[in-house]
């Protein structure tokens, strides 16, 4: 038993599989259990889309809300908004924009990965 | 020796994932490594009691008692379980165990490597 | 430890770009994933290993030049307890 950090990558756009919800649905249990494990949350690829603002997010508002009140932050990967033509004013309020650089430093400070 | 976690998300009859997992649980068991396997979405259709398809020589199921017999830890989470109509116990093959998210978070905890399938 | 990314759907792609910036990164192509190109990440010199059995069935051990090694699941576990596994399966 220990503490991990846990790097989590969402790839799927919403709404056609159910990965961008249970996705979130298994960080909100990894934080959660008795280890208190970390996460760092980011989009990739055509995961990306779900960090649109005007996604409905009805069904995931009981996951983020418990993530973002644990202080976490979505980071959606700019070459993957960029490939598809989304700028930072299409994002939601809650997502950080880093770069694919940035996603291999998360990549490296974590403990395990998990994709969904 | 080390632990190997393993999260399996698709079902069988549909997708190679199962197969996969079956198999690298297998080689890491061979090896005397441990297997933690956590069964979420439809990873929770791969162990259940009553599979038939004459298209498999050898049915997920029994690839997955297999592992069990071996020492592997499989645990399905109830609330996939529940959603898909499939009752503890009565569905399961003997020492797959429903459990819940806290039981992946206490894999993660103890794994030394973890794969997601 | 090294990163191994673990590339097994087309979602793999995602990953593949991350071991191309990844100075430490090696490649371990399963299921679908062994449609995928990684020979770019092969020529910088960083390791790229497909899975045999996942090769065959799709009839491209072929298209595998010498810089991919193919590998059964005994080498597979020995790679992910000695690398960090970075999933994209």
């Amino acid at each position: 038993m220990a503490q991990k950090h846990v790097l989590f990558t969402f790839n799927n756009a919403p709404y056609g599989s159910i990965w961008y919800t249970e996705g979130l649905r298994a960080a909100v249990g990894a934080t959660s259990g008795i280890d208190e494990h970390t996460v760092d949350l980011v989009y990739l690829g055509d995961g990306v889309y779900f960090t649109l603002k005007d996604v409905d997010r009805t069904d995931s508002a009981r996951y983020l809300g418990t993530l973002t009140k644990g202080g976490y932050r979505l980071k959606a990967e700019r070459e993957s908004l960029e490939a598809r033509g989304i700028s930072a004013a299409d994002l939601a309020e809650d997502v950080e924009v880093i770069s694919r650089a940035d996603v291999v430093e998360l990549v490296k400070i974590a403990d395990l990965t998990i994709d969904f | 020796m080390a632990t190997l976690g393993m999260l399996l998300t698709l079902g069988p009859f549909q997708f190679e994932n199962w197969d996969t997992a079956a198999s690298i649980a297998e080689a890491a068991l061979d090896k005397g490594h441990e297997v933690r396997m956590f069964l979420y979405l439809d990873g929770v259709y791969n162990p259940i009691k009553h599979q038939t398809f004459p298209d498999l020589s050898v049915m997920p199921k029994d690839r997955f008692a297999a592992l069990v017999e071996k020492g592997a830890t499989i645990i399905a989470c109830g609330v996939c379980v529940n959603a898909r109509g499939l009752e503890k116990g009565k569905d399961y093959i003997d020492g797959v165990k429903v459990g819940g998210l806290p039981d992946f978070a206490e894999i993660i905890g103890e794994a030394d490597a973890l794969i997601t399938l | 430890m090294a990163n191994l990314y673990l590339i097994g759907s087309p979602a793999g792609r995602n990953g593949l770009e991350l071991a191309k910036k990844d100075g430490e990164a090696a490649v371990l192509l399963i299921q679908d994933g062994v449609y995928l190109d990684a020979s770019a990440i092969a020529e910088t010199g960083k390791k790229v290993y497909a899975l045999r059995k996942d090769a065959e069935k799709r009839g491209l051990t072929n298209r595998f030049s010498g810089s991919v090694e193919l590998i059964d699941y005994g080498k597979l576990v020995d790679l992910i307890f000695a690398h960090k596994v970075i999933n994209f399966a």
